[in-house]
């Protein structure tokens, strides 16, 4: 220490010092246990000492110790018959134990202090009174008699959990944080603070285990409410962890220490604080807890910023005891978190540029908290609880010998028909548009921006005659096919005659009302080649459709990785043979034609006949005039959906040139692939829900999951990844396009909230909603873009698409919210009203 | 974005020098270990119940950690 004061000054010596003094503590404390443990020579105590480097290690070690702490006081207390996880609870209520309420609200309130007191400006004053405070909240209340026991452990719960609050302002006013940047400070702060909490909870009743336990009751609103209050926070001024420009290894920083804070965050206030401040005093204690929340962020100086932060602890607060988990509140809390330190500074910088008076943005937001407060108390749960590990059911693979565990659950699901097909449904979406991305960045790379351009205005005009013409057969056709029976080749030949006429109409008439002629350019090749593109998409999405109807969903993904494989080698050729104009059409639609020839042989000749066979030759479609109405809602709400889309790389090639046309069309591309993920989920869903009416509640459950992790994956992947997955294509590319890709992306978890009303809504067979819902959306998105594409360019065409698509989430959100109340009648509905293999099920009419 | 690390917070300690940030929020962090750790040594010795020792070991644990952290960064700034 002399040495170091010589050398270094006397703040190192000091520092030095008392931290060796610490850690020699410390070891002399463990050592006078160990040594007291082998003289009483416990028979246990080697055993104890061997784990207990595990248990400080590991998750799994301190879940055990939860575990043990938890039977011990269950064989303590057996004798109470309303007993949960060791604490005397009644299902959907808490029995609030008897506590010393002075006492816990002088501590709430010395606490609240100290805040105050940082939140001034007195940082110093106010650390040494959060640490002052820490080992007089861990002591707790003095020993009563006998009588008062349980009261007294109850309010030393209480005050130990409140002890956490000062504790983490310690810790982080005494980190060097000016030696880090502010991500890496918040991220160590948050680390050390998530570890006192996880420590600390076994101790205050609370097992490790129920902290990071499942949530049991799937709740969307937490992390809906974070992501909105994200933006909320962002707008009210919260520093951002991460600034354009920033290195990628700055920003995976910034990302880790946003979500890591905010699972910090949530451990101390709704795992701990929360908890035993419910056990105290019942909903007002998970008020008092969500008022102290708030409290934290005084120090910010920013009113709208506290407000914002108020809702949020109360809407969490509120999940947290209804569902007694705290999976759906760390969800939210994250997303808030990462949205306002991330991604909005990232995606729209800083907040300043919005002229908004505070005045009204402080009213808005003080509404919001008085409406949030009356929500939780509204509210009724126990709160977070120790839920008992399900014993484990008798398997009857080990009845009948199958292997059980891991591996009887993987050979159950290479046998599942259903995870077959919903997992091909969904690969045939991620690999071709990641196949078809791959083809794209080649074009980019090797042909002039303005050829790309063309060629992509070129596929869009030809999708959209194609998408008029098939009548939307493809959807008729999955949900049909199953019960056509002996008339399914009748039913193949009549729906492949009709869409391919009107296909070729519609090409012709299309090329006769010169409405290509910006990238047809009068030539006859290419007018040649725009008929048979528009024949061939819609052929291809006809047989991609009578597999997937014929539960060969798996085929329809091996073909389409084949194509679209085939197709990249052929545009690679193309470029080292010739370029000629074109070309890049010509090698997307050679594999086209030739899987359409193929695949046709193999429907009519192989695929027909067998699933002819497998029914019975009973055929069970319904009558000509339900069919048509059918045909006639989904044919609608195709061409708005198409009409939506497909148009406005046509409105952009028209007024802004080919060149934007081709920096619009790559994070349109991304985006609609991970919209069509989303679809793919809710199809797969449908469809095997048909076939598996009597599971489909579970099926439901494992498809909100699936659509959950692609938003969130979508989400991340958009607005994070944008320049750096346009900057593969080119600078030109992530210049012009990343604004516009991000807000691609922030319109995902709106998409996904629409795609469930329209998951229910097919469901139900109420196909004329869904035909309203999309008129909504064109109307929104194809009335607002001219406008925006003329005021901000390409970033408009994405504000637009952002402000449709919000249009349609939050329109979509009370629809849904009742349904999934009502989830288990609506299986039931659900079971009942469709069409395949149960005909005794059927609805009256089908 | 954390109420963690308020902006107050992150002022006071950039406003000062490492060595009276040492002296003064360093200095009060690593006083309260030692102080946890004797009390809970007392606590120990005095006989009391197991829970009070249990809770502040947990809570000196992740103090131990931050004191750690403090002086490795000092000791990066001083090593060349």
């Amino acid at each position: 220490v002399t040495l170091l004061a010589e050398q270094a000054g006397r703040a190192d010596a000091l520092l030095f010092g008392l931290g060796a003094l610490a850690l020699l503590l410390a070891l002399t404390s463990l050592l006078i246990r160990r040594a007291r443990q082998s003289r009483e020579r416990d028979p246990n105590a080697l055993s104890r000492r061997r784990t207990w480097l595990l248990r400080l290690l590991t998750v799994r070690g301190r879940r055990r110790r939860a575990a043990d702490g938890l039977r011990r006081s269950i064989v303590a207390r057996r004798a109470s018959p309303s007993l949960v996880a060791g604490y005397p609870m009644s299902p959907g209520r808490t029995e609030i134990a008897p506590v010393d309420l002075a006492t816990v609200a002088a501590a709430l309130l010395a606490v609240a202090g100290t805040e105050v007191v940082l939140a001034l400006g007195y940082v110093l004053v106010g650390q040494i009174a959060a640490a002052v405070l820490v080992p007089l909240l861990l002591i707790g209340p003095r020993r009563g008699d006998a009588s008062s026991r349980h009261r007294r452990e109850r309010t030393a719960s209480a005050l130990r959990a409140l002890a956490l609050v000062p504790l983490a302002r310690v810790i982080a006013i005494a980190l060097p944080l000016p030696d880090f940047s502010a991500a890496a400070g918040g991220l160590i702060v948050a680390v050390l603070v998530a570890i006192a909490a996880i420590r600390l909870a076994p101790r205050i009743g609370v097992a490790t285990a129920s902290l990071f336990a499942y949530p049991q009751l799937l709740s969307p609103w937490a992390p809906l409410a974070g992501a909105v209050l994200g933006f909320a926070a962002w707008f009210s001024g919260a520093p951002a962890l991460a600034h354009d420009g920033d290195a990628p290894r700055a920003l995976v920083v910034a990302a880790a220490a946003a979500c890591m804070l905010a699972v910090a965050e949530e451990l101390v206030f709704r795992g701990v604080v929360q908890t035993a401040l419910q056990r105290a005093a019942g909903r007002v204690g998970v008020l008092a807890a969500s008022v102290v929340f708030p409290l934290l962020y005084l120090g910010f100086e920013s009113v709208p910023l506290v407000l914002t932060m108020a809702i949020a602890g109360l809407l969490f607060a509120d999940v947290v005891m209804r569902t007694g988990s705290m999976g759906a509140a760390i969800t939210g809390h994250v997303l808030l978190g990462a949205g306002a330190s991330v991604v909005w500074p990232l995606v729209l910088g800083s907040p300043s540029r919005f002229d908004v008076p505070e005045p009204a943005l402080d009213a808005v937001l003080g509404a919001g908290v008085v409406l949030a407060t009356l929500f939780l108390l509204r509210g009724r749960g126990a709160g977070l609880v120790v839920r008992r590990r399900k014993p484990k059911p008798v398997v009857e693979a080990e009845v009948t010998g199958e292997p059980a565990g891991a591996l009887a659950r993987i050979l159950r699901i290479r046998n599942d028909r259903l995870i077959q097909n919903s997992a091909a449904l969904m690969l045939t979406s991620t690999a071709t548009s990641g196949l078809g991305f791959i083809f794209w960045t080649i074009a980019a790379n090797r042909y002039p921006a303005s050829e790309v351009g063309r060629a992509s205005a070129f596929m869009a005009g030809a999708n959209l005659l194609a998408i008029l013409a098939q009548l939307n057969l493809s959807a008729v056709l999955i949900r049909f096919l199953p019960r056509s029976g002996h008339r399914t080749r009748e039913l193949v030949q009549r729906s492949y005659t009709v869409t391919v006429c009107l296909a070729l109409v519609l090409a012709l008439a299309f090329q006769v009302l010169h409405l290509g002629h910006d990238y047809l350019g009068g030539s006859p090749a290419l007018q040649g080649l725009f008929v048979a593109a528009v024949v061939l998409i819609l052929v291809s999405a006809l047989q991609d459709s009578l597999l997937t109807g014929m539960r060969q969903a798996p085929a329809v993904l091996l073909i389409n990785l084949v194509f679209a494989a085939v197709r990249i080698v052929l545009l690679l050729v193309l470029v080292f043979v010739t370029l000629p104009a074109g070309a890049i059409v010509i090698a997307w639609l050679t594999p086209a034609a030739l899987g359409a020839a193929a695949v046709g042989v193999y429907v009519f000749r192989v695929a027909i006949p067998r699933h002819a066979t497998a029914s019975d030759g009973d055929a069970a479609l319904p009558p000509r005039r339900r069919l048509f109405s059918f045909i006639a809602a989904e044919y609608a709400k195709s061409i708005l959906t198409t009409a939506a889309g497909l148009t406005l790389p046509l409105i952009i090639a028209a007024s802004l040139g080919l060149a934007e046309a081709a920096y619009f069309m790559f994070p349109w591309l991304i985006s609609t692939a991970l919209g069509m993920l989303l679809f793919s989920v809710s199809t797969s869903f449908v469809v095997e829900a048909g076939f598996e009416g009597e599971r489909a509640g579970r099926i439901f459950k494992r498809a909100m999951w699936l659509g959950l992790i692609a938003v969130v994956g979508g989400t991340i992947v958009q607005v994070v990844g944008a320049p750096f997955v346009l900057g593969i294509m080119g600078p030109d590319y992530a210049r012009e396009g990343t604004d516009l890709m991000r807000l691609l992306g922030l319109a995902l978890p709106f998409t996904a909230i629409s795609a469930i009303y329209i998951t229910f809504a097919w469901m139900e067979q109420r196909m004329w909603r869904l035909v309203s819902l999309e008129a909504i959306n064109a109307v929104t998105l194809l009335g607002s873009a001219p406008f925006l594409l003329a005021e901000f360019g390409l970033t408009g065409i994405g504000w637009a698409y952002l402000g449709s698509q919000m249009i349609m989430g939050l329109g979509s959100i009370i629809p849904v919210a009742r349904r999934l109340r009502s989830r288990a009648n609506h299986a039931v509905a659900w079971q009942n009203a469709h069409l395949p293999a149960q005909p005794d099920r059927l609805p009256a009419g089908v | 974005m954390s109420g963690l690390v308020p902006d107050v917070v992150r002022n006071a300690i950039d406003l000062r020098s490492a060595y009276d940030n040492a002296e003064t929020f360093g200095l009060v962090a690593v006083v309260m270990v030692l102080g946890l750790l004797v009390l809970a040594e007392a606590l120990r010795v005095a006989g009391h119940d197991g829970g009070r020792v249990r809770a502040i070991n947990a809570v000196a644990a992740p103090l131990l950690l931050a004191v750690l952290v403090m002086i490795a960064a000092r000791l990066a700034a001083l090593l060349p």
